[in-house]
């Protein structure tokens, strides 16, 4: 049943116009200003965004912003950027590093946004919270809101998670609806980690309407119907996301569904795939792919020691509930439960909480079998 | 699964803006001409997206619509902060009382037909589907004929904004200013009539004679500031003025919903309400109601705050969020710094103080400049010779400064405004803008700040403010005298605005001028 007022534009209609607008801007921007030179780039990071957030790309981005940056190094904008991208490839440090480098950035929301942004991610959750809170009092923004949100569900708060991410959709209008299927993706994950499946479908069929054609919201329609044992649907959900955004992740996940299916060849074929390029990145030196490792070395090809190991490094750049909770399970699947224990005491010590820490800690304390 | 689109990467993905449909314009008011029936025009003005004469259907738009006998007000002998105080407390009451009582909404569909619903008013309450672009009648179930358009027009608004922006340095009109820095708006240079000797990133340069009207430089690195102590001379010896006298609207459109109701639609005592308050707002569909869907949360656990704000509103206001009001010209530009949590409409009063505080500012800056051309102003700057920047964090602190030009009558150039023996008293600036609604006395003619005409040129009379209308002639009208210039040390010799539309308004309804 459609109930649109009026059909949005969509995902694809969309990337063509940023694509399209990045070209025009390209084409007349004056080489001297940095102006120009940040809304090119700004304009590349949307796009590269709505594409599927590859990190390949991102890490091309970041070069070219840093090429910008040296050019032009007081121009806040730049830098806001470059700290966004590191945070998108799991560089707290670099991100840190942006945004030192324009001192007045501290003091105004956008650079309040991003030291919060960073907070969160390294698990300072304190920190972020009074980051997010001070933008938003200054300037309320309705991603500010989200972020807000996302905060509330990492330290395990998921009644205000829920109310927040509510309060952020009620301030978009119907000219942000990539935005709105944005938030309904955020909401209906959230639900589908409290168990409630039936609303997290419907979240995701709000999404779909609202912003047709959208990967993002495919890929979670997918793991959705994966925890819902529809394997046929999955594995078409994540075939078709796989034709607008080749990553590893989703090959992972795609072998997965096969897996259930009981399709073992495809499935072996799609892991070795998604293995084989997280090891790539890793070889590069990059962060972005480690905790893939470690979770499928725990869950889905186990390897007890690899996943350790790679938990390990992932943890040792950010103490987060995420990295640490990831890092307990792959201790406890190794049989190492007392070690897992600490691990789990320093996450809540940490103020972290959200779902799937609270649903590892019952189990790991219960000692239930994996 | 990490997917890395996480809220980390919300803000440049998801930046997206509203459309600029939602930005209205401008507001007029006016008793019509038309001899027959006491009638009153009303014409709402906005951005013409996506383009003129075709509206965005997500939009609704909403004209508020308060008659009223005129208000009692302090005394011309009581010019305290107190009895000022006691003013706005009792609008507040009258206003936050009635607000929701008679409106007007328009909402377009694809099609280009526009629903225009009356609901509160005397003469009953309907709704009609008419067609864009044309001029049709409605009739009321009182049977009122109000005649209606909703179309593109030629944006009836002549001014010369850049002269506008230059005179209180704002940045983002001359400058690409890094969309970080929220705090580079108006820089910290003082607002002036006059340019200012070395305020190098304002002042007019014959090498690039369309900066800030078209062409925007990058924002320098440099100090954002001004530390001269005089205003600019030329070889003459004359100063030069911020404004050029250009129409910076001349060849743009608008779209518009353009009325024309008799009084005895509005009130059911058209013999004593004379005063007709009307605001335009803007309000655009949210997201959540672009689609059907399936609630499952009682809103009041997902979003209180919202809800308690909902609860005021109907079921319709429900579906759209409010995003921009407009009653008096130059109340956000020039007072509320356009900032988008001060976007109240008529219940602005809580920015009474902040309206001391910023009368107060400018004062410091144009009274100077006022003073150097020879002109009695009514701003007690202490005789400083050139514009000063001073801002103030209490309005206890800004009044004593401010006061007289709060309090001053605006007084007109001759009788020609007043329609009827009726004793009006002239309008005074707090009674102006607060509340932010265009009051039409319908003893007069309409003409600002007895309402708002088509023909004024209110960007000029809002600079009149800033004379001492005490002084032998002068009026609103002062400063769109061109002999008062022709006389004046300064180049050019202009009004800082042009005199007239650069299209001819037309006798008739709808009297905005055709589009482009």
């Amino acid at each position: 049943m459609s109930t649109l007022l009026r059909a949005p534009a969509g995902y694809r209609a969309d990337l063509e116009a940023v694509r399209r607008r990045r070209r025009e801007r390209e084409a007349t921007a004056d080489p001297a200003s940095p102006a120009a030179a940040a809304e090119v780039l700004t304009l590349w990071h949307r796009e590269v965004m709505l594409a599927g957030a590859r990190p390949e790309e991102l890490l091309a981005l970041a070069a070219a912003v840093d090429d910008a940056v040296e050019r032009f190094p007081t121009w806040p904008d730049l830098r806001l950027l470059r700290g966004t991208l590191a945070l998108a490839v799991h560089r707290p440090d670099v991100a840190a590093d942006a945004l030192a480098a324009v001192p007045a950035l501290a003091s105004l929301p956008a650079g309040r946004v991003l030291a919060a942004d960073i907070a969160q991610f390294t698990g300072d959750y304190a920190a972020a919270r009074v980051g997010y809170r001070s933008a938003a009092g200054e300037e309320p923004r309705w991603d500010t809101t989200a972020r807000l949100a996302a905060l509330a569900v990492a330290t395990g708060d998921v009644e205000a998670a829920d109310a927040l991410y509510g309060a952020a959709e009620d301030d978009l209008t119907a000219k942000q609806m990539r935005a709105f299927a944005w938030i309904r993706v955020q909401r209906a994950d959230l639900a589908a980690a409290l168990g409630d499946l039936d609303r997290a479908a419907r979240l995701l069929a709000d999404a779909d309407r609202g912003y047709p054609d959208w990967w993002y919201v495919t890929a979670h329609r997918a793991a959705l119907d994966l925890a819902q044992g529809r394997w046929t649907q999955a594995i078409e959900g994540y075939r078709g996301v796989l034709t607008d955004v080749d990553r590893p992740d989703f090959r992972e996940a795609l072998g997965t569904a096969f897996a259930r299916a009981g399709r073992t060849e495809c499935a072996a074929e799609c892991h070795s795939i998604a293995v084989s390029g997280y090891l790539a990145s890793v070889a590069r030196g990059e962060a972005h792919y480690l905790h893939h490792l470690a979770a499928f070395h725990a869950d889905i090809r186990p390897h007890a020691a690899a996943a350790v190991a790679w938990a390990r490094q992932d943890a040792r750049s950010r103490r987060t509930g995420t990295t640490l909770s990831l890092l307990a399970w792959c201790l406890y699947r190794a049989g190492r439960r007392d070690e897992a224990l600490a691990v789990l005491d320093e996450a809540f010590a940490r103020g972290a909480g959200d779902p799937l820490l609270q649903a590892r800690a019952r189990q790991i304390r219960t000692g239930t079998p994996t | 699964m990490a997917d890395h689109n996480d809220p980390n990467s919300v803000n440049s993905i998801f930046s997206d803006v509203d459309v600029s449909a939602a930005d209205v314009y401008d507001m007029f008011g006016y008793p019509s001409d038309a001899a027959e029936e006491e009638k009153v025009v009303l014409a709402l003005t906005f951005a013409a997206v996506p383009e003129a004469g075709v509206f965005d259907t997500d939009m609704l738009y909403r004209l508020q619509v308060n008659p009223h006998a005129r208000s009692v007000r302090p005394t011309t002998q009581d010019w305290s902060l107190a009895a000022l105080t006691r003013y706005f407390d009792a609008m507040k009451d009258h206003y936050l009382g009635q607000r929701d009582a008679a409106e007007i909404r328009v909402t377009v569909d694809e099609s280009g037909t526009a629903t225009v619903r009356f609901t509160g008013f005397p003469g009953g309450d309907f709704t009609e589907r008419v067609p864009t672009n044309e001029v049709t009648t409605m009739r009321s179930p009182s049977g009122a004929e109000i005649a209606a358009f909703l179309g593109g027009r030629d944006d009836a608004f002549f001014n010369d904004l850049p002269g506008f922006f230059r005179s209180i340095n704002y940045a983002p009109q001359f400058y690409a200013v890094p969309h970080a820095r929220q705090d580079v708006r108006e820089l910290p240079i003082p607002k002036t009539l006059l340019e200012l000797e070395g305020n190098t990133l304002f002042n007019f340069d014959p090498a690039n004679p369309r900066h800030g009207r078209g062409v925007k430089l990058d924002l320098p690195d440099g100090p954002l500031t001004w530390e001269g102590d005089s205003f600019a001379k030329d070889a003459a010896g004359n100063y030069r003025f911020v404004y050029s006298g250009e129409d910076a609207q001349a060849g743009l459109n608008v779209n518009a919903i353009v009325l024309e109701v008799p009084l005895a639609f509005l009130t059911e005592h058209p013999e004593e309400e004379r005063v007709v308050n009307v605001w335009g707002e803007s309000w655009v569909r949210k997201a959540a109601a672009k689609i059907e869907t399936i609630p499952d949360d009682p809103l009041w656990t997902e979003n209180p705050v919202a809800l308690l704000r909902r609860r005021r509103l109907d079921d319709e206001l429900r579906q759209y969020k409010l995003v921009d009001t407009v009653g008096q010209p130059f109340a956000d530009a020039g007072l509320s710094e356009r900032e988008d949590n001060r976007q109240l409409g008529a219940n602005n009063f809580w920015l009474a103080p902040a309206f001391v505080r910023r009368l107060a500012h400018l004062g410091w800056g144009f009274g100077p400049s006022v003073t150097a051309l020879g002109l009695a102003g009514v701003f007690d700057h202490d005789g400083a010779p050139v514009s000063v920047h001073r801002t103030y964090s209490t309005a206890a602190a800004a009044f004593p400064r401010s006061r007289k030009l709060i309090f001053q009558e605006l007084r007109m150039p001759d009788d020609t405004w007043k329609r009827s023996d009726v004793d009006i008293p002239l309008r005074r600036p707090f009674e102006i803008f607060i509340p932010n609604v265009c009051a039409i006395d319908m003893d007069t003619t309409g003409t600002w700040p007895f309402g708002r005409r088509l023909e004024d040129q209110v960007a000029t009379r809002f600079l009149s403010m800033f004379l001492d209308m005490t002084a032998p002639g002068y009026s609103v009208e002062t400063l769109n005298d061109q002999a008062l210039w022709d006389a004046a040390p300064i180049t050019p010799r202009t009004p800082p605005n042009p005199l007239t539309n650069d299209k001819p308004f037309l006798p008739a309804f709808p009297y905005l001028a055709e589009p482009w």
